[in-house]
């Protein structure tokens, strides 16, 4: 990987309560490479916020490190910092024009005032409002305002730009809109952005890579699909999207593959383990996805035989507990036995294609090994 | 539907018929007549003096008849019956008043404002009891305030001469300390209501854009509080415009304010000269009081 854009090593920060300290990030490491969208994702005071204001400089890490292009910004103001953020609630100056807002960071870096009106009046552009550069920011819309604000960080050509929950304020389908603009607008310009959602789906619609944070920890770093698909924590697979979880004990592990015994019932059930010291007898937990599930007619046979729990695919027999339709699919609740009990989510295709199991039907479930995570409890 | 039904069938009872009428009328004794009340004893006495005024006699507590004379009086260098007092002597008194309000005003102003950054931006061990005394002057007895700055110069005084033989006379000085010290409460107040309500991302986004503390105060925090600060100023200044207590404790011998030269006319000839010249200051008073609210809560909103 060449220079990181951002870089933070170790990066802890407790904040001073009154009763107690509050640990907000706790010895969090991650490295935004040059041009790349980089997610934080996770739910309300999870550290988020926090660790993209250490980036900015309104907050000092109480340990650890951040780098900005290979320059480590101990003690470095913000106004120093080659950074700039967009705002939640964008924090345009009431008292200036659109224009004077937007070539306010040109001014205090000592252009002259022509310039910078002029290059105000590019970014402007570049964010499709070149008409409203006379206007107060109250007599924009939101949407305007996000642009504005948008508009007067970008036009300082920082190293990265730092947005906190930039499109939280827009109704849903501006929110839509506006993540795929922004998304090709930094692929236009090439710079970096950190970008602070609790939104998972517009975390997975823009980000190159994303971080999952929770309780001040950062549990994981991906892509879009090996968040989703690879979870390598329990928080991770259950905040992003939907998931089925089957408590067990891990009986053997070989190749990558653990099976796992589950809780209650004599089910023996097999997935993939994540590169993590999980050894034999350890608690942990199968996630699958419900839409990696499958049901099949009691009497089908696909070559697998039921029950066959060191395959890698089988079949189990269920029973159908409850169905709803839900357009694309249809969601399934069925019954493992043991009080074991899972989702499926089958979709629909047409009525000539699906077939479609009634409550209280049996059925046969088909577990995928690979599609299955073990993952430590 | 059975609830529906229930309800109607209360309506049509004449015991909540009678309950309805008697919470009317409770609510209009409540909630019409006592702040009616209230008001007329709020205004009476100053409606009182606004029509005395006007008195054609010199009593001050029979009204004979209208008359604009006390008023032509003033403007015409007579107060009182006789010529008794020129207005040059209360125009003397009244610049005096304004010399000491407008210094006292911008002192008070600055350091009030300093001091409403300090408790609102800064982060300081016992702050929020520094932030409840900001409180005190506003409740301190004005008689105890003014016998304390008294005491207060009186030994500064005793101090400065045994240490360089000089001689401190009490005057303008003290009492333009004296106004500035309880001036400082008023404006900080007033500054600090209005930085509260200050978006803090406003100062953030400033210094993420590149400005330095300096400029980020003035550039963004002091045009977003100007309002309030002008407010609180206009607020001293009538404040300081109007004290008696404080300033006659304070003044030494030698000038008046103008409180001070109306309460020495009222000693020695109670006339409705007197009503005039308290109308006129009342009038001064209440517009920039007036100016002062409406800056207050101008634009309150946009800074949120």
């Amino acid at each position: 990987m060449p220079q990181p854009d951002v870089e933070l090593v170790d990066v802890s920060k407790e904040f001073r309560g009154r009763q107690q300290d509050v640990l907000a990030v706790h010895d969090l490491s991650l490295a935004v490479a040059p041009g790349e969208f980089f997610a934080l994702l996770g739910p309300s005071g999870c550290g988020k916020t926090t660790t993209l204001r250490m980036i900015a400089g309104f907050e000092q890490p109480t340990r650890g490190e951040v780098l900005i292009r290979g320059v480590a910004m101990q003690g470095i103001p913000p106004f120093h910092r080659p950074v700039n953020t967009v705002f939640q609630d964008y924090a345009l100056f009431p008292h200036m024009t659109v224009r004077q807002n937007v070539a306010f960071g040109l001014r205090m870096a000592g252009l002259s005032r022509e310039a910078a009106d002029q290059r105000a009046a590019q970014a402007l552009e570049l964010v499709q409002l070149p008409d409203v550069s006379a206007r107060r920011p109250r007599q924009l819309s939101g949407g305007q305002q996000q642009r504005v604000a948008l508009a007067r960080a970008l036009v300082n050509e920082p190293a990265v730009l730092l947005l906190d929950e930039p499109l939280g304020a827009l109704d849903l389908k501006l929110r839509k809109q506006m993540q795929l603009e922004l998304k090709a607008m930094q692929q236009r310009l090439g710079i970096s952005f950190v970008y602070v959602t609790h939104d998972q789906e517009e975390a997975m619609t823009m980000a190159d890579r994303i971080g999952v944070m929770h309780e001040g920890r950062l549990l994981q770093i991906g892509t879009p699909a090996e968040i989703y698909d690879e979870p390598v924590d329990r928080f991770v697979a259950d905040f992003i999207g939907e998931t089925n979880f089957l408590e067990g004990r891990l009986e053997t592990l070989s190749a990558g593959h653990g099976l796992v015994r589950t809780h209650g019932s004599d089910l023996r059930l097999m997935g993939v383990v994540p590169k993590e010291r999980v050894s034999p007898g350890a608690d942990v937990t199968l996630t699958i996805r419900p839409e990696k599930l499958t049901l099949l007619p009691k009497e089908a046979r696909s070559g697998e035989e039921p029950g066959d729990a060191g395959a890698e695919q089988h079949l189990l027999p269920v029973t159908v507990v409850a169905t709803s339709y839900i357009g694309t699919d249809t969601r399934y609740e069925v019954a493992l036995g043991g009080g074991l009990q899972v989702t499926v989510r089958l979709q629909n295709y047409g009525a000539r294609y699906d077939t479609t199991y009634a409550v209280g039907e049996p059925a046969q479930l088909r577990w995928d090994a690979a599609n299955a995570r073990v993952l430590l409890r | 539907m059975v609830v529906e039904a229930g309800r109607g069938a209360a309506l049509r009872n004449s015991a909540v018929q009678r309950d309805l009428a008697i919470r009317a009328v409770g609510r209009w004794l409540g909630l019409t007549l006592t702040p009616i009340f209230a008001y007329a004893f709020l205004w009476l006495p100053i409606l009182v003096l606004l029509v005395f005024s006007f008195n054609e006699s010199k009593s001050v507590s029979r009204l004979s008849g209208l008359s604009l004379g006390w008023y032509e009086g003033i403007f015409a260098n007579v107060i009182g019956t006789g010529a008794d007092f020129s207005t040059d002597e209360m125009l003397e008194s009244f610049q005096n008043s304004l010399f000491i309000a407008g210094i006292s005003t911008f002192v008070s102003t600055v350091i009030g404002t300093m001091v409403a950054l300090a408790l609102v931006r800064g982060r300081f061990p016992g702050k929020r009891i520094l932030d409840g005394l900001l409180y005190f002057p506003l409740v301190i007895p004005e008689i105890t305030q003014g016998v304390s700055l008294l005491l207060f110069f009186s030994i500064l005084a005793k101090w400065w001469r045994a240490m360089s033989g000089q001689v401190i006379q009490r005057g303008y000085g003290t009492v333009i300390i004296a106004h500035v010290a309880f001036s400082i409460s008023f404006v900080a107040l007033v500054v600090r209501a209005r930085l509260v309500d200050m978006n803090p991302n406003y100062e953030e986004a400033a210094r993420d854009l590149g400005a330095n503390e300096w400029r980020t105060f003035w550039r963004i925090t002091f045009p977003l509080i100007l309002p309030g600060v002008l407010a609180g100023a206009l607020l001293a200044f009538t404040i300081s415009l109007d004290d008696f207590v404080v300033t006659f404790f304070t003044r030494g011998a030698g000038f008046d304010t103008l409180p001070i030269y109306v309460f020495g006319l009222l000693k020695l000839s109670p006339t409705p000269a007197i009503n005039a010249i308290s109308t006129l200051m009342l009038v001064l008073s209440s517009l920039l009081v007036g100016v002062s609210l409406a800056l207050q809560g101008r634009e309150a909103r946009t800074i949120r």
